[in-house]
């Protein structure tokens, strides 16, 4: 029963919007808004197939790889710099420069760099998606309570105990807000990468739709990709109260009190 | 669970927003398109019209033509609006939002084929059918491709996928005796496309002038041949089009655009010279490349046998579902 009332809540709006929408096309669609029928038959006809197997898979790969790099390269990078005040120093404004670079410009410098392939798309994800896991772990390692710092080394916890058993779980809740932000700036950049020197994946899919004039096709693929962008904020939720069990319930004692 | 809802509701009323924007797009559009039929119905004074051009050297007769009051002449206050991408103006058009465009005629074709009711009023401007010609592919000396048929198997970069540089690339290849779909081909826009040849990344690039001559400036690269020649000569490279509601609505104009534009173009096509020393201002081209630029041939009279020649062939190559009927895509 209590998953049955979950399940309607988080239907409930989806299918108010498709009803508004299904009214408002009930006139006769215009040649660039489909009506949800023609959408619904239109995306199974598109993505339901071949296109699965050559532009979504290979996109939805891509968008892995880049994402868990940006997160294992950001933590390590962070947890490094975090720890030491003279690095924080250093990096700073290196790390304020680079952020401030948007990843479309690199595309073409990554081109020449790294080749026209994979690894090129997925440079570029990493390349954005890094700053937000990078910046957040520095901050929550910085922001440690000093207490626990001192008891650490009262009791002589060093070195990679340290790191694994003060450092890392003080900071996951700051680093877990960063990485719920990387999904997103993956997504959009994943996409990007597709619409350079590409000739498949869904970005480079969508925006072939749209210059032929294929429009119901076009808006299917903006589907696939909001429902890609809602899986990824399922499974982080998921891991996430797996990973802040303990952080969660230390909150609900603290609110108790 | 809260953060949940408040997830869900944000994507919502992003999808909502961009739904509303877009039927708020075309219902506006058809209002405008109602107001030029009735300014087109007062007799004597000029009829304002909005006409879509791409950034791009050939566009420049347009400018001449206002310029010079030719457009005054013939009843029209021709104002210019510049598209950066050639797929943005065709639903400009259709809604009503520009009265004419100039553009590739293949997107007319594409948008006609999923049933956009588009018409093409007059030829503009088209590749040389000999000589040099205004675009061609470009491959390094030591790739070993010789021929089109060379290019099996090997990748070519062009600005855009399924527009008249695969499409003619990929004639040349068939008649050259090459299975057309061994061609592997990807985009980059084409400033990007000198240095990846460069590096190898790319075997062969498909460029425009001015970049063609850039290109061929490096010793080490060398011209594989021009396409349109093999595949079309002549081919037509841009064409002025409408919607078909327009042309309905507004006869008077486009027979007006018609007359303005058989006197506009070969004005400017007999003074190349006067057309290159607008570009700098025209389109921020730099002086030095504008004066030694190959122009297209500007011709008003639409070209009906090369047009249904460019449908046959995008109609081979699957580019449209089938060849167009050309009765029905050039305005009476």
């Amino acid at each position: 029963m209590k998953l049955l009332k979950s399940i309607s809540f988080i239907l409930a709006l989806p299918v108010l919007l498709i009803l508004w929408w299904v009214a408002a096309t009930l006139g006769g669609a215009s040649f660039f808004v489909p009506t949800p029928a023609d959408l619904g038959k239109t995306f199974i006809e598109t993505w339901v197939g071949e296109r699965m197997f050559t532009d979504v898979l290979p996109s939805v790969q891509r968008l892995v790889l880049g994402v868990l790099g940006a997160i294992v390269l950001g933590v390590l990078l962070g947890l490094l710099v975090g720890m030491n005040r003279t690095a924080r120093a250093i990096t700073e404004p290196v790390f304020e420069f680079f952020r401030a670079l948007p990843p479309p410009v690199l595309i073409p410098v990554l081109m020449l760099l790294v080749g026209i392939n994979d690894g090129m798309k997925i440079a570029v994800i990493i390349s954005g998606a890094i700053w937000p896991v990078l910046l957040n772990t520095i901050e929550g390692v910085r922001a440690i309570d000093p207490v626990q710092n001192e008891t650490s080394r009262s009791y002589g916890i060093s070195g990679l105990a340290r790191i694994r058993y003060q450092v890392l779980p003080s900071a996951t809740p700051t680093i877990m807000a960063g990485i719920r932000q990387c999904l997103s700036i993956g997504l959009i950049l994943m996409v990007i990468s597709e619409m350079f020197a590409s000739s498949s994946g869904l970005g480079f899919a969508i925006v072939q739709f749209q210059r032929s004039f294929a429009v119901p096709e076009m808006w299917s693929g903006i589907v696939v990709l909001g429902l890609i962008g809602v899986i990824m904020s399922f499974i982080f939720q998921w891991i996430e109260r797996r990973v802040l069990r303990w952080y969660n319930g230390l909150k609900e004692v603290e609110n108790a009190v | 669970m809260k953060k949940r809802w408040s997830t869900l509701l944000a994507g919502a009323a992003v999808l909502s927003l961009g739904l509303v924007g877009c039927g708020g797009g075309s219902l506006s559009g058809s209002t405008e398109s109602e107001g030029s039929t009735s300014a087109a119905a007062e007799d004597g004074s000029l009829t304002k019209i909005t006409v879509g051009i791409l950034p791009i050297a050939p566009s420049v007769a347009v400018q001449q033509g206002i310029d010079a009051g030719t457009f005054e002449k013939h009843g029209l206050d021709v104002e210019l609006s510049t598209s950066n991408a050639g797929a943005a103006m065709l639903p400009a058009v259709s809604t009503g939002e520009l009265a004419i465009a100039v553009g590739n005629p293949l997107s007319v074709m594409t948008a006609a084929d999923k049933g956009l009711d588009m018409k093409i009023v007059t030829g503009y401007s088209a590749s040389k059918a000999d000589g040099e010609d205004v675009n061609g592919v470009v491959v390094r000396k030591d790739s070993g491709i010789g021929g089109w048929e060379d290019l099996a198997g090997k990748t070519t970069s062009v600005n855009a996928l399924r527009t008249q540089g695969d499409l003619t690339i990929m004639e040349s290849a068939e008649m050259a005796g090459a299975n057309p779909k061994d061609l592997k081909f990807s985009e980059m826009p084409f400033p990007d496309m000198e240095a990846q040849l460069d590096r190898g990344n790319v075997d062969a690039v498909w460029l425009p002038e001015p970049f063609l001559s850039r290109a061929l400036g490096d010793k080490d690269n060398e011209l594989l041949g021009y396409p349109n020649q093999e595949a079309i000569p002549g081919l037509p490279t841009m064409v002025t089009f409408t919607s078909g509601q327009f042309a309905e609505e507004n006869p008077e104009v486009i027979s007006k655009w018609k007359a303005a534009m058989a006197e506009v173009l070969p004005a400017s096509d007999s003074d190349p010279d006067a057309a290159r020393a607008m570009l700098p201002d025209f389109i921020n081209m730099d002086a030095k490349v504008a004066e030694g630029l190959l122009m297209e041939t500007w011709e008003a009279e639409t070209p009906i046998e090369e047009l249904a020649k460019l449908g046959d062939l995008a109609a081979k190559f699957e580019f449209l579902e089938k060849a167009p009927d050309m009765n029905n895509l050039i305005a009476k």
